[in-house]
């Protein structure tokens, strides 16, 4: 179970639409206010803004970070792609990947590739190091709304508009499996420790676990009242947590496939996003009403 | 006095009666011995009392009538009025004593009246009552036993108020006449006046500490009826005491006892009185009483009816009443019952009881507007009546006065706060008031909590309700959890399964609440559940059907319904939803055939209300055809019948707010946007704040330009809504758009790309909000930065609609024709191409522009170089001159130093040679003196030794000396301070006149010295103007330096407006409103463009849909819960 945490109330002049656990002391967030910004967790709870990303000149509409917790990738509505050294605070490389081209995107885990879903269906990969457009992965013609890494680097994940799941190799670039989860758009996915479960969140208001290596989908599981915009799986595969447009955080248990815990009112507009401390035992998430909210363990979850 | 004693006549010899003989006495011969010894008349009376008093009332009438027959005889005897006088005497105690002989026949008869329950008979003896006190009254007009009598014969008629005048005037008459008192007090107890009454019985006390035993059953009374039950049961005791027989008495105090549920003791002295007076009609109508309670209810009623039968008290009568009413309640014979309680109210309207008993009776009977009356009669005379109030609560509630009822129950609850009943009730009443929600829900709850704490089991019903109203307010945790304590209690119950009939709606409820928490499948299968059971469950259908059109299968949501349908074909439930499927599949035809079947339906349960939504839906539907229809006569007649519809709806339920609403509609249709304005703000005042109207009404203020009333409007629809949508976030773009604020703009448009990155249509709008930013305005000239960044804007717009341009071809080639996102939000490849030819068309201007501005810039850059050179020139010019300056005033200080020191050289000259003339003088004068001296000593030498002491020459001597001495000594210490002297001078001259003209005045001949020091005076001004003339410089140089940049530049550009201007004009030309164009709403552009009518007409259906849908979900919602609180409160009740 957890309970409320640190919160900071207006973290961003305006709604968060995404956020992304760095290492255990720093949360990403990004916004409609076309800023990036982190986040130190400090003891006691606290929550205290360190850096400002600024560059991009349309809202934020994803980040991503790497796995040293340095390295970070956002892509935003202005169709560019930017590498973040999230010390510095510094945009260390810009991609321009051309009108809604980028609409989210995920950075390996090594650092070394950006994949960013685009409008015409395709999962593109990017060099980190140049900038360089490497290969365009083709999951199905539908716009991809969401991309994720598997923690191990050797699947990519993506979920499109019309509710298609892929998941590609990213070795060989071969598509592994085609997956469905509803008809509407696929928000949100995320792998899970073991890089074998694979989490999406969809407008239908289910969030779905998937079998990559079997190719199957395991569960839909309903609890939220309108779109799921968020998941985010636990570092120990125990549980994950969701978040939806309904302004509720949700907490899920990963054997029992149900909901244990519920924050009704978690944001007072939508939930965007949600994101595990990589540590584990917190979690935090964002939403339009500017709002960050970390949520820490209690007792044993 | 144990024997009467009667005189003998003409002898001092007495017979003595004794009284206890005197029952057993033929008055016969009483009268013979009267006569005989012709006794006093106050004798005869003795007599006549003695023998009422031991119950031989005919002797007494036998004693007495025939005196008052002689009274009658006129007398033959001059002098004598009648036979009377003539045979006892004429004189005043004769007339006094029969006097008293009419009273008391007066008092017997009132007394055998009072006591007479026969109508005829008692009139009887009250009239020969009457007329013996006229006849006493003839005889003495102002005796006070007299009218004390009369008092009391209008007493037992029941004429209090008349008895009272009555008695006043006797009172007024003789204060301490005893019966006088005793009957005020009684009329004033009649009265009810009862510590008056209790007044009196004390003053009696005291007139006459001993008073016969009635006067303390008055007191008795008095207390009881003071509620000082102790007092009164001694009273009661004490009476019974004196008089053991006292039938009032022990029923006084079986009352007592009763009240104190010492019903034993109570019975004992009320049989003890019924033995002794059968006919005491308190006595028989407590035994009644006894027996209602014991719930033998035949002999209750027997023995109510004797007293009713028996008493003349109108209060004793009621009672009876009462009592018989209350059998025939308890017997079920509500009829009966009703007849009796009137009855009762009849006799005595301040019979509360009975009123109550009468108006449940009323209610049993349904005549709901009698029952209020009584019930309200009942509050009247106990404003505090609990079950009165309650009564009330809930018939006000059945009459649909909730207010009224609310008042009433509020007191009630206010008065006993531990009443369940009384929290339940109001609960049922605040349900049903708009806004009530909550408080309905904490009356429940206090309900529930005063259960708990009684250690009842709280019903299931009452949990249902808790859980329903948590459910409607939103609060569905805990109302779940209510909802599950009330299957368990139901199961305790012995109802086992959650599917069981008196399971069903909570069942029913909890699925609802799982399909709200968004879990469906929970739900569906509740759903299922009980369908199984209960078939004829329609509400399941439509709960399934909207499940499955969550989910987005729209097939199986109208096989659901279709499945309803085939169960109960004329449901109007089923049939409304059918409809509004297809009107949300843009079906409108069919969604027209639904409607029609249901107004058509012939259905029993034919419901208005349902009727009314139907056609409000076939005119949202006409609306919307009208919003498709290309054809202007068709669309008007579209319009037209869409009015007419829903002005019937109006005229059936003139408050339908969505008529209302849709009226607006079309009056914005038809560019009758004032009368539209008015209809939407009356619907909101009305206070329908509903989500479409609020719309509505932002549309219709965004059309005529207010923008800053649109925007807020706009945001709080989008806070109404659950979740955000999509198409008002765009609106809200589309007012910013046209307001100009084109941040605000960008920034609504981004959160609806957000919302719907696969929207073509969003994406083209933030391209044409960086086309309308980009352009460049006539009246602003931009830096070379702004005019690059809209060139980077342009760019990015310019590369939008390639890619909006690329998808849309792409996805218009496999793209199903209805269904399809891009379709429904009406971009058009025209549209896109126009966009991209406007951007196109903007690049040329911006590179214009660009190189104006760089060249305005280079322009400014130049000047302001120049500006820095000019200062860089000033500036050193400056420093030159400082520098030069800086030489001269060093030059001038040394050659003023040089001065001095010349000056000081001259002075110690001067001085040196002076000090030598002077030196030379003095040595001259010495020599002179020396010479005088030596003349003198010439002259006495001889004296020289004694000149001292004595001569005044020498005196006179001495001084100049001493003179010279200290002349001497002038010089000599100028002489050590010589060098400093001229440094002292040349910095009192550099320094400040006082010093100087110190010097001057010292050295008022050296006149050089002083001009000089004056010049240099001069010189420092001088240098002072120079001083202030660098500040000038310095400040205008900073001026130069750092000028308010925009100042320069509006000068600037004032110079190069023309050119500029052309641009602008013909941007200008370029329509305003484009960007709404693919937005979603119709209201607004509905008359703004012929063009954009068809465009932009079906997205005016999109909000009234939206509000019709609302409208349906709300019904839907609304009328769950409350099915089930009524059907709980109908078991509950």
């Amino acid at each position: 179970m957890y309970a409320a945490g640190a919160r900071v109330a207006a973290a961003h002049a305006e709604g968060i639409w995404c956020v992304s656990w760095a290492s255990s002391r720093t949360i990403v967030t990004g916004s409609c206010d076309e800023t990036l910004k982190t986040f130190a967790l400090m003891p006691e709870s606290k929550l205290l803004q360190q850096r400002e990303l600024l560059g991009h000149s349309l809202g934020v509409v994803s980040v991503a970070t790497a796995a040293d917790g340095r390295r970070a990738c956002s892509s935003s509505l202005d169709s560019h792609i930017r590498l973040w050294d999230v010390e510095t605070g510094e945009s260390t490389r810009v991609i321009d990947a051309g009108p809604v081209e980028a609409w989210t995107v995920a950075i390996s885990p090594d650092g070394r590739l950006i994949a960013s879903g685009s409008h015409d269906g395709n999962v593109n990969l990017w060099s980190a190091e140049t900038g360089e457009k490497l290969h365009a992965l083709a999951a199905g013609g539908k716009f991809v709304m969401s991309v994720g890494f598997s923690p191990d680097g050797a699947r990519l994940a993506c979920g499109a508009s019309d509710g298609g799941v892929s998941v590609f190799d990213v070795p060989t670039h071969k598509p592994l499996a085609k997956l469905r989860a509803g008809s509407t758009n696929v928000r949100t996915c995320a792998f899970a420790a073991d890089s074998t479960t694979l989490l999406t969140g969809s407008d239908d208001a289910h969030v779905s676990l998937h079998d990559v290596g079997a190719g199957a989908t395991i569960a839909s599981l309903e609890g939220h009242a309108s779109w799921v915009l968020g998941v985010a799986c636990a570092p120990d595969d125990s549980h994950f947590v969701s978040c939806s447009s309904d302004h509720s955080v949700k907490v899920w248990d990963m054997a029992q496939r149900a909901c244990v815990q519920t924050f009704a009112e978690a944001h007072a507009d939508q939930a965007w996003a949600v994101a595990f401390d990589p540590q584990g035992g917190r979690f935090c998430s964002v939403g339009d009403d500017k709002a960050i909210c970390v949520y820490d363990a209690v007792g044993s979850s | 006095m144990s024997a009467i004693r009667i005189p003998v006549k003409g002898s001092e010899e007495v017979v003595e009666v004794p009284i206890s003989e005197i029952a057993e006495l033929d008055p016969n011969d009483v009268i013979d011995i009267l006569q005989a010894e012709v006794a006093s008349l106050d004798l005869w009376l003795r007599f006549a009392i003695e023998y009422y008093k031991q119950g031989r009332s005919d002797a007494f009438q036998a004693l007495l009538e025939p005196l008052v027959e002689l009274h009658n005889q006129p007398s033959q005897l001059v002098g004598t009025p009648n036979v009377l006088h003539e045979q006892f005497g004429n004189d005043k105690t004769v007339k006094q004593q029969f006097l008293e002989i009419l009273n008391a026949l007066a008092a017997f008869h009132a007394a055998n009246g009072s006591r007479t329950r026969d109508k005829a008979a008692r009139k009887a003896e009250f009239d020969q009552a009457k007329k013996y006190y006229d006849s006493a009254e003839t005889v003495d007009v102002l005796s006070s036993s007299n009218f004390v009598g009369q008092a009391m014969l209008l007493v037992a008629q029941g004429e209090s108020a008349r008895a009272q005048k009555m008695i006043e005037s006797v009172s007024d008459l003789s204060r301490d006449y005893v019966p006088a008192l005793l009957a005020k007090a009684c009329a004033k107890f009649n009265a009810g006046e009862v510590k008056e009454a209790l007044r009196l019985y004390r003053d009696v006390f005291q007139i006459n500490p001993s008073p016969p035993p009635c006067v303390r059953l008055g007191l008795a009374y008095c207390f009881a009826k003071l509620g000082q039950t102790q007092l009164a049961r001694k009273a009661l005791l004490r009476t019974l005491q004196l008089q053991e027989d006292c039938v009032e008495a022990m029923c006084g105090l079986a009352v007592l006892h009763l009240n104190e549920d010492r019903v034993d003791e109570a019975m004992e002295l009320l049989k003890r009185a019924y033995e002794l007076e059968p006919d005491n009609p308190s006595v028989l109508s407590q035994l009644a009483s006894h027996y209602f309670f014991t719930q033998q209810y035949d002999k209750a009623h027997k023995l109510a009816n004797r007293a009713f039968l028996n008493s003349g008290s109108p209060t004793v009568r009621s009672e009876a009443c009462y009592t018989i009413g209350r059998c025939f309640h308890a017997k079920s014979d509500y009829a009966s019952a009703l007849q009796w309680y009137s009855q009762a109210t009849k006799e005595s309207p301040g019979n509360i009881s009975a009123q109550f008993g009468l108006g449940q009776m009323y209610l049993a009977s349904d005549d709901t507007p009698k029952a209020v009356e009584c019930f309200e009669t009942v509050l009247k005379k106990d404003p505090e009546s609990i079950d009165a109030l309650k009564a009330l609560g809930s018939l006000y509630c059945l009459m649909e006065d909730r207010d009224v009822a609310l008042q009433r129950l509020t007191k009630a609850a206010e008065i006993k706060p531990d009443d369940v009943d009384v929290w339940l009730e109001l609960a049922k009443v605040q349900e049903g008031q708009p806004g009530a929600l909550p408080k309905a829900l904490t009356a429940y709850e206090t309900a529930a909590s005063l259960l708990k704490r009684s250690k009842h089991t709280i019903p299931a019903e009452l949990w249902s309700n808790i859980g329903a109203l948590r459910h409607h307010l939103g609060k569905l945790e805990s109302a779940e959890k209510a909802y599950n304590y009330a299957l368990r209690v139901s199961e305790k119950a012995g109802f086992k399964d959650a599917f069981e009939p008196n399971n069903i709606t909570t069942t029913f409820n909890l699925a609802l609440l799982h399909e709200q928490k968004g879990e469906l499948s929970i739900a569906e299968s509740r759903y299922k559940g009980i369908l199984e059971r209960h078939p004829n469950y329609v509400d399941c259908f439509l709960r399934l059907s909207s499940c499955a059109a969550v989910r987005g299968s729209i097939s199986e949501a109208t096989s659901w319904l279709r499945r309803g349908i085939d169960i109960d074909g004329t449901n109007a439930d089923l049939w409304t939803a059918l409809g509004n499927l297809f009107m949300r599949e843009r079906e409108y035809h069919q969604a027209h055939t639904c409607f029609d079947r249901v107004m058509s339906g012939d259905s029993q349960d034919k419901d208005k209300k349902r009727d009314v939504y139907a056609i409000t839906q076939l005119a949202t539907q006409q609306l919307k055809l009208s919003a498709n229809e290309k054809v202007p006569e068709k669309k008007e007649r579209n319009l037209d019948k869409a009015a007419e519809m829903y002005r019937s709806v109006l005229v059936h339920e003139p408050n339908n707010l969505f008529a209302a609403n849709g009226i607006g509609v079309v009056c914005v249709m038809k560019g009758r946007f004032h009368e539209a304005r008015e209809i939407f703000t009356q619907v909101r005042e009305a206070g329908c704040d509903s989500v479409c109207v609020m719309l509505n009404l932002a549309q219709l203020h965004a059309l005529q330009g207010e923008k800053s009333v649109a925007v807020p409007l706009y945001q709080k629809v989008q806070k109404r809504l659950h979740s955000r949508s999509f198409e008002v976030q765009l609106l809200e773009a589309r007012a910013h758009f046209e307001d100009g604020k084109l941040a605000d703009c960008r920034r609504a448009i981004q959160k609806a790309i957000h919302m719907r990155p696969t929207s073509m249509a969003a994406w083209h709008s933030l391209a044409l909000a960086y086309e309308r930013s980009v352009r460049p305005s006539p009246n602003k000239n931009r830096s070379v930065a702004a005019v690059e960044q809209a060139t980077a804007d342009l760019k990015f717009a310019r590369r939008l609609c390639e890619a909006i341009s690329a998808t849309y071809s792409q996805s218009t080639d496999a793209a199903p024709k209805r269904t399809d996102a891009i379709a429904i939000e009406k971009l058009s490849k025209a549209r896109i191409q126009e966009t991209k030819e406007r951007c196109e068309a903007l690049v040329a201007p911006l590179e214009k522009e660009l190189v104006e501005a760089r060249e305005r810039g280079e322009r400014e850059a130049s000047m302001l170089r120049e500006a820095e050179e000019k200062e860089a020139a000033l500036r050193k010019e400056r420093e030159a001159k400082e520098a030069e300056e800086r030489e001269t005033r060093r030059l001038a200080d040394e050659t003023a130093a040089r001065m001095i020191r010349e000056q000081k050289e001259r002075l110690a000259e001067k001085l040196g040679r002076w000090e030598e003339e002077e030196k030379a003088k003095a040595e001259a004068d010495e020599a002179k003196q020396r010479d005088k001296k030596r003349k003198k000593s010439q002259h006495h030498d001889s004296d020289d030794s004694d000149e001292e002491g004595t001569t005044n020459d020498g005196a006179i001597g001495r001084p100049r000396e001493e003179e010279a001495a200290a002349e001497d000594d002038l010089f000599g210490s100028d002489d050590s301070d010589a060098d400093a002297a001229p440094n002292k001078g040349a910095a009192a001259g550099e320094e400040d006149s006082p010093f100087g003209s110190g010097v001057s005045d010292t050295e008022r001949d050296r006149a050089p010295k002083k001009s000089k020091i004056i010049s240099k005076q001069v010189d420092d001004e001088d240098e002072l103007l120079d001083l202030d003339d660098t500040a000038d410089a310095a400040a205008s140089s900073s001026a130069a330096t750092a000028p308010n940049p925009t100042k320069r530049r509006k000068v600037l550009v004032d110079d190069d407006d023309d050119d500029d201007d052309d641009d602008g004009k013909e941007s200008t030309v370029v329509p305003g409103n484009d960007i709404g164009d693919e937005g979603a709403t119709a209201v607004l552009d509905g008359n703004s463009g012929s063009q954009d009518m068809e465009i932009d007409a079906p997205e005016a259906g999109e909000t009234q849909t939206m509000g019709a849908e609302s409208t349906e979900m709300d019904m839907g919602a609304s009328t769950v819960p409350t099915e089930g609180t009524s059907e709980a409160a109908a078991q509950s009740s």
